[in-house]
């Protein structure tokens, strides 16, 4: 990631309380009440429910400090500065899962796309019955509705909504089936289509503009462009955190009353786990669940234009029971050649017909789990899909592909290696006769969930209803590592809601942690 | 939450679900340790307590020959306030029988003492932060008893149930540990040394 250090693109005075690179000169010692790893979704919430309780706060953020303003139309630059790995990560499989994860503050919401769903009652039901987790559902409302009181959790404005989403609309109603207005996120948002890049309007209330601006409000401090490397201990008490200044190599030391682990499904458990922590239940970093998405590409006849207007604006929840969730996604000429199978003057035609070209997308509640494993200190993923969730995959593409062609789409591109283009709803229902190999998809995610669930039993779970970890003193969890199970929905609220239900137990039981 | 306060008039006998701790395997009161919960100091203090040890090789009465099978285990609060407790020996008889203290109920004997609290995370002694430990190394015992050298953890098994408990015990050799048995112990009657 050296480019993002040469040309580092903050412009203009920072807000108090935010420490970069910049201003860490030599090893540095800070002591407070709770310090926090992360500064997504997790992180950012629960650091602004504390910091406004009266504790002392230090957030570390592996990421750099981006604001609104730095977020440009140079995508190339976007994920270099604000993705981990440059969007390139990879859960090992066959077929590998391609998975992204921001790197900046305010973590992956800073380049999701907004949406923002509670917990299914199902879902809710399920983690009561199979975790233990008594209550939680009806426990969880009046923090859900914190959490979009926070963010601005609202319906999209008419005007914003682009002609991609209102053909998978219209391709939805014309078959009959059940769609649905996306709840997201922001204020106004006009529909610029940069979500996943950074949001150049500030309209999206990522934890970057709602929860850290609070944090800091009430004088929490974050420590930007810091990697850590170690929770510290004392027997089994976390006592804070040592580590490293990107660039520099300049340790930072911080020493807490509380360590709160925020930094993802794929980063936590890694990090428990170089610290020495370990479940009795043996669970940390495994149960990975991934809701692997396939993309189709639809090319129409009229102009689609998809790089206008808000990001799925609808979603498309016919068969949410049966685990898959449509939606239109917008993705960027750059990015988009790149995940084409075509070369030369085959993806010079393909590509100019961008304008024309409708992307949609799947999310797959997955029956699988796979495994973050630590190799010499760093996660790795390990991830199967499943036959039958391969099977589901295979049929939500031949649905959206019907749905598409009912839109009016002339010719549709597969993620299935090998698989040739289908031109007709019939090809789209024969689709599902076909065998498609599992290890020819082409997955991606931005979901990964439960490498240190909760539950109510230690000899299954990693830590407690409040994510308190198991075996261990003064160590919290707050970030997607939670989930018992995959959700079925984007995950953004759920994490913001279990994290500020984690900061009440905190003030609750302020006693234990000073 | 597990209930804190003692059932109004335990039994004389040991119950079926003490008894059946007995009989489980290592592995499987493994589970149950595990799974278990952080008893209330309040719920101990002022009681005594069926105890059974559940020794290696169940099938062989080496316990009962060596007097160890059953045993008493009471828990006061001393006059600085620390929950502290001890043992008594009792009568070896059948396992389902009376627990009769020697040499008499009225005046048992008293060894093995040991001070009772959470398990401190940054103690050398911390394996099992959802128990409480009863530290033998802190109960008073003279220097060269070989009970000092006892380091027990207890859990309580069923949160709806305050007079059923799970030991686990340990014998420290300096800084190492070794796992010794599991013992049971189940509300018996209310201890002479309670305070008033």
């Amino acid at each position: 990631m050296a480019v993002a250090y040469k040309a580092p693109l903050v412009e203009g005075e920072r807000p108090d309380g935010v420490y970069t690179r910049v201003d860490i000169h030599g090893d540095t010692v800070v002591d407070t009440d709770v310090v926090i790893v992360g500064s997504g979704a997790g992180g950012g919430t629960i650091a602004a429910e504390l910091a406004e309780a009266g504790f002392d706060v230090v957030i570390v953020e592996e990421g750099s400090y981006y604001q609104t303003r730095d977020f440009t139309a140079d995508t190339s630059a976007m994920v270099r500065q604000l993705y981990r790995d440059g969007g390139a990560t990879v859960a090992v499989g066959s077929p590998p899962v391609m998975f992204q994860e921001g790197r900046a503050v305010g973590g992956s919401t800073v380049i999701n796309g907004g949406m923002s769903w509670r917990t299914p009652d199902k879902i809710l039901a399920r983690w009561e019955r199979e975790a233990g987790l008594r209550g939680i559902g009806a426990d969880l409302d009046a923090y859900f509705t914190r959490v979009e009181k926070r963010m601005n959790v609202a319906p999209m404005d008419d005007d914003a909504i682009g002609t991609d989403n209102r053909l998978l609309k219209q391709g939805a109603d014309a078959k009959g089936w059940n769609v649905i207005g996306n709840l997201r996120n922001q204020n106004h948002c006009v529909g610029s289509n940069r979500c996943a890049f950074g949001c150049p309007t500030g309209a999206k209330q990522s934890s970057l503009v709602s929860y850290i601006p609070r944090a800091l409000h009430y004088g929490a401090r974050i420590f930007a462009d810091v990697r850590v490397d170690t929770i510290t201990r004392h027997g089994k008490r976390a006592t804070g955190i040592v580590g490293r200044v990107n660039g520099s190599g300049h340790e930072l030391t911080v020493r807490a009353k509380l360590v709160v682990s925020a930094c993802g499904a794929i980063h936590t458990p890694a990090l428990l786990a170089r610290s020495g922590f370990k479940s009795p239940s043996g669970q940390v970093g495994r149960n990975l669940s991934m809701h692997p998405n396939v993309k189709v590409v639809a090319i129409f006849d009229e102009p689609v234009t998809g790089w206008k207007g808000a990001h799925q604006a609808y979603q498309v929840r016919e068969f949410q029971d049966q685990g898959l969730v449509f939606a239109a996604i917008g993705m960027p000429p750059s990015i988009l050649a790149m995940s084409f199978p075509h070369r030369g003057a085959e993806l010079g035609r393909l590509m100019d017909r961008y304008d024309h070209m409708l992307l949609a997308g799947m999310l797959c509640e997955d029956t699988a789990t796979g495994r973050v494993r630590t190799i010499d200190g760093k996660p790795q993923a390990f991830y199967q899909l499943a036959e039958a969730d391969a099977a589901n995959l295979q049929r939500g593409v031949s649905l959206l592909s019907e749905l598409l062609f009912a839109a009016g789409a002339k010719r549709i591109l597969l993620p299935f290696h090998g698989a040739k283009d289908l031109h007709s709803a019939d090809d789209a229902r024969r689709l599902l006769r076909q065998h498609i190999p599992a290890s020819g998809m082409e997955l991606v995610t931005v979901h990964m969930m439960g490498t240190a669930r909760m539950g109510a039993d230690r000899s299954a779970a990693v830590t407690d209803e409040f994510g308190m970890v198991y075996d261990a003193d003064r160590l919290m969890v707050a970030d997607a590592s939670l989930f018992p199970t995959p959700i079925g929905v984007n995950p953004m609220e759920t994490i913001m809601a279990l994290a500020t239900r984690n900061a009440g137990f905190v003030i609750d039981n302020a006693k234990r942690f000073t | 939450m597990n209930a804190a306060v003692a059932s109004t008039e335990p039994t004389p006998f040991p119950t079926t679900a003490a008894l059946g701790l007995e009989q489980m395997s290592f592995r499987a009161l493994d589970e149950v340790f595990m799974r278990g919960l952080r008893p209330e100091l309040e719920g101990l203090a002022g009681w005594e307590f069926r105890g059974l040890n559940r020794l290696p090789l169940n099938s062989i009465p080496f316990g009962t020959l060596v007097g160890i099978k059953k045993f008493v285990k009471g828990f006061h609060t001393a006059e600085d306030g620390r929950l502290m407790g001890y043992n008594s020996p009792v009568e070896m008889n059948a396992i389902d029988g009376r627990w009769r203290t020697k040499p008499s109920d009225e005046a048992p004997k008293r060894f093995g003492f040991y001070q009772v609290a959470a398990v401190d995370a940054t103690a050398h002694d911390n394996k099992y932060l959802h128990a409480v430990l009863l530290d033998y190394g802190k109960g008073g015992n003279p220097r060269l008893d070989i009970t000092a050298g006892l380091r027990d953890y207890l859990v309580q098994v069923d949160g709806e149930n305050p007079d059923l408990y799970l030991g686990k015990a340990y014998y420290a050799f300096g800084p190492a540990r070794l796992r010794l048995n599991y013992f049971i112990l189940e509300r018996f009657r209310r201890s002479s040394l309670a305070l008033p």
